[in-house]
């Protein structure tokens, strides 16, 4: 989650407007359902990472979130591996599975190109949250929400969640830490039983949680949260040229993408029939 | 009735346009990522125009003395900074009344100085009524026009800080700290009038001792200095760097030693590196440079439950302290990962709940006890296991004067036991009447370390770590051309000294 937090930092991506961010991320969406093939996503996934570059988010995290989603990686193409309907090319079987026609014990290239195809779809969605999150206060997310006309109080939970999550893993390691301070040798204990453990730091953790969360709510109703008057906004949400000529660079990629699929464009004619 | 209303009768968000509530804890109360939003938050909800927002958010700032802030983050501010943010914000509501609930009970000395300022300009230009309530009686003492005491849920005593003040023997059986100057008077000259300044103290002194003198012998420092026994703990050339971002060196090249048998205070601003100095001697942070060594041998060869039966540590926030179900079990905890047989678990859970004085409570769950108690809880937790060192972390932090002493005697009567104590604390009484050494530190480095009384001579280099010494402190160093011995820190060495004049 902290690769993900809001960075305050000058470049032209933070100076955009929320709004302009959202397009992206919902841009990001009809690109990934629209123009599911190597060469367009991989183009749209390189168009992101000119945003990261321009919006100064640390390349690293790019690693960090790879890391995270191996796991996810590996089950597609797995699972395509075995299950593409498509598959032809075997490239090794674990034995015999005969399922009507096919053999699901047979691991096809086909499948795992449509797998990794489809955690590229997965890439090009995720790359974009950074965007919009990273380089985007709340506040002025929230007043972009606003002018969207969704109810502030759902914008709030989602403000309050982004706040809690450092808090919930500063207070995990605080709790941990003063289970160690009494004695409790965790750092030698099998994993099994630092399990346990760690099942045990959940009630005080929830407790804290609670208590922090009535703070924050009577911090929240001193300043007239749940007012009925029609909330204002300090932050501007007026479209700035470099919003428009990001808006118009994002549509006009997509509709290249989308339009190519759209008319038969494949990098791999042969593969997916 | 508030501001002509029955609080009763009206909703939280509608009683927000005519008083402003400022909790101790400043964290819990931030919600935004920057400073102009924090305080445009409350006038946005009332759907107050933006150039209106704007207009107020500069004259509450500018009130409180964060101008020029605007756009940093509230975690990039200082404690009393992050304070005066949440004063700001319940300004720009633009109230009638505005209520402090111990503004200052998680602030360094200089964090607190600085709320206090904004209180004061904001009575001065504003003539904002404001409710402050607090421990800190020095501090009524600076600000308040009117002080009202109470007990138990009664008034006990009201009146202008000089009227309540006079009143020594019932603030002492209430638990309310006297102010040093006061307490003085009432001990030198009890038919005189109670003094509250230095200068009046000065001029109090100067009327008791008329023409006595005080015998050259006795001119010298009088705080004892602790004998250096075996160095139990050992820094060498120790430095921590938080890893961001951004990256932050929290200390830098620390050599001390800890000797067996020390009582020892560390001191210094928010942020100066303390609690990421006492957090190495247990290995909860990995030293970036240097070692820290536990009688001699590097502690990184030993884990931080193994450590923590020779070292024991009660850090600053209670909440992530307390996991069980009840006090007893509380303390109960350490006691059995020790493996301890269960007549002892007994005998020191008993023991150690009693120090604290929560015995009667040996039943209740901790979240219902108050913030101080819980506090008190969790040195009681540490004390039960008997460690050689103890280190405990701001533990008077919201107790009243009472509980504060408790602590501060128990770790001095535990330190008599032959248990090495280090306290960090931001009350200097406590500092001064309590530890033989004194360690300051500044900026990730140690500014000062030695004999109390010989630190707190250091009024200069004190400045530097914006370390205010308490009054009589002040006061002893302003009679010195009486020929008063210097080094006295507190009101009963001053009794004394006085005592001595012939």
């Amino acid at each position: 989650m902290a690769s993900i937090e809001y960075v305050r930092k000058d470049t032209p991506v933070h100076n955009l407007q929320a709004i302009t961010k959202i397009v992206l991320v919902l841009a990001s969406f009809a690109v990934s359902f629209f123009a599911l093939d190597f060469v367009l996503l991989g183009l749209w996934i390189l168009f992101l990472l000119v945003w990261w570059v321009i919006g100064g988010i640390d390349i690293k995290r790019l690693g960090i979130i790879l890391k995270i989603l191996l796991g996810t990686y590996l089950f597609f193409v797995l699972l395509q591996g075995f299950t593409y309907r498509f598959g032809n090319t075997v490239l090794f079987q674990l034995g015999t599975l005969m399922v009507g026609n096919r053999n699901y014990a047979a691991y096809t290239l086909e499948g795992f190109l449509f797998g990794t195809l489809v955690f590229m779809r997965v890439l090009a969605v995720v790359f974009t949250l950074p965007i919009l999150t990273m380089t985007t206060p709340m506040t002025k997310l929230a007043a972009t929400l606003g002018k969207m006309k969704v109810p502030y109080q759902f914008t709030m939970i989602f403000v309050t969640g982004v706040r809690f999550v450092p808090l919930v893993f500063q207070t995990w390691t605080g709790v941990i830490q003063a289970q160690k301070l009494r004695g409790r040798d965790i750092d030698k204990m099998p994993l099994w039983r630092k399990a346990s453990v760690y099942t045990s730091v959940l009630t005080p953790l929830l407790l804290y949680l609670l208590k922090l969360s009535q703070t924050l709510q009577l911090a929240l109703e001193c300043r007239a949260f749940g007012s009925p008057a029609k909330r204002s906004y300090v932050e501007e949400t007026r479209l700035r040229a470099g919003d428009y000529i990001a808006l118009v660079a994002v549509i006009a990629i997509t509709a290249l993408l989308v339009g190519l699929k759209a008319t038969g464009y494949s990098s791999t004619p042969h593969l997916f029939i | 009735m508030v501001a002509g209303i029955n609080v009763a009768d009206h909703p939280v968000y509608e009683l927000a346009e005519k008083i402003s509530f400022v909790t101790q804890d400043p964290e819990g109360q931030l919600i935004n990522p920057d400073v102009l939003m924090e305080v445009a938050f409350g006038p946005e909800n009332l759907g107050v125009p933006r150039d209106e927002i704007m207009r107020r958010a500069k004259r509450a700032l500018e009130s409180v003395g964060l101008q020029g802030l605007e756009s940093r983050s509230p975690t990039e501010l200082s404690g009393g900074q992050k304070q005066r943010l949440v004063l700001a914000a319940g300004l720009s509501m633009e109230p009638q009344l505005l209520v402090l609930d111990e503004p200052t009970s998680q602030l360094d000395p200089i964090g607190s100085a600085e709320v206090l300022d904004s209180l004061v300009h904001l009575k001065e230009k504003y003539e904002m009524t404001t409710i402050l309530t607090t421990h800190a009686t020095e501090e009524v003492l600076r600000i308040a026009d009117r002080t009202i005491v109470l007990s138990k849920g009664e008034i006990v005593a009201e009146g202008s800080p000089r009227e309540v003040f006079s009143k020594v023997k019932l603030l002492d059986s209430v638990g309310v700290q006297v102010p040093q100057m006061a307490m003085l008077g009432y001990k030198i000259a009890p038919d005189k009038p109670t003094a509250m300044t230095i200068d009046e103290g000065k001029r109090l002194v100067g009327e008791v001792l008329q023409n006595k003198q005080f015998r050259a012998k006795r001119a010298q420092v009088l705080s004892s200095t602790s004998q250096a026994g075996e160095v139990v703990l050992d820094c060498v050339d120790l430095s921590y760097t938080y890893p961001g971002p951004p990256p932050f060196e929290a200390l830098k090249n620390i050599n001390l030693e800890i000797h067996r048998g020390e009582m020892v205070a560390i001191i210094g601003q928010n942020g100066s590196g303390k609690t990421t100095l006492v957090k190495q001697f247990l290995k909860l942070l990995k030293p970036t440079k240097g070692q820290v060594l536990f009688k001699g041998k590097d502690i990184q060869a030993l884990t931080t439950g193994q450590l923590a039966a020779s070292i024991g540590l009660a850090l600053q926030n209670p909440d992530e302290q307390l996991f069980t179900i009840s006090c007893k079990k509380e303390v109960e905890f350490g006691l059995r990962n020790l493996k301890l047989p269960e007549e002892e678990i007994k005998s020191r859970v008993d023991e150690a709940l009693g120090f604290v004085g929560l015995q009667e409570q040996w039943d209740t769950f901790p979240f219902r006890l108050s913030f101080g108690d819980r506090r008190s809880l969790t040195v009681a937790a540490v004390i039960a296991m008997r460690p050689e060192v103890i280190v405990m972390d701001e533990p008077t932090t919201a107790q009243d004067y009472h509980g504060r002493h408790r602590i501060a005697r128990l770790g001095k009567r535990l330190n008599e036991k032959g248990h090495t104590v280090i306290m960090i604390t931001h009350d200097m009484n406590l500092v001064t009447q309590y530890a033989d050494r004194t360690i300051v530190m500044a900026n990730g480095t140690v500014l000062l370390d030695g004999p109390t009384s010989k630190v707190f001579s250091e009024v200069e280099t004190l400045k530097k770590a914006f370390i205010k010494p308490p009054p009589i402190a002040t006061l002893d160093e302003e009679l010195k051309p009486l020929g008063i011995p210097q080094g006295i820190l507190t009101v009963d060495g001053m009794v004394n000294a006085l005592a001595e004049a012939t």
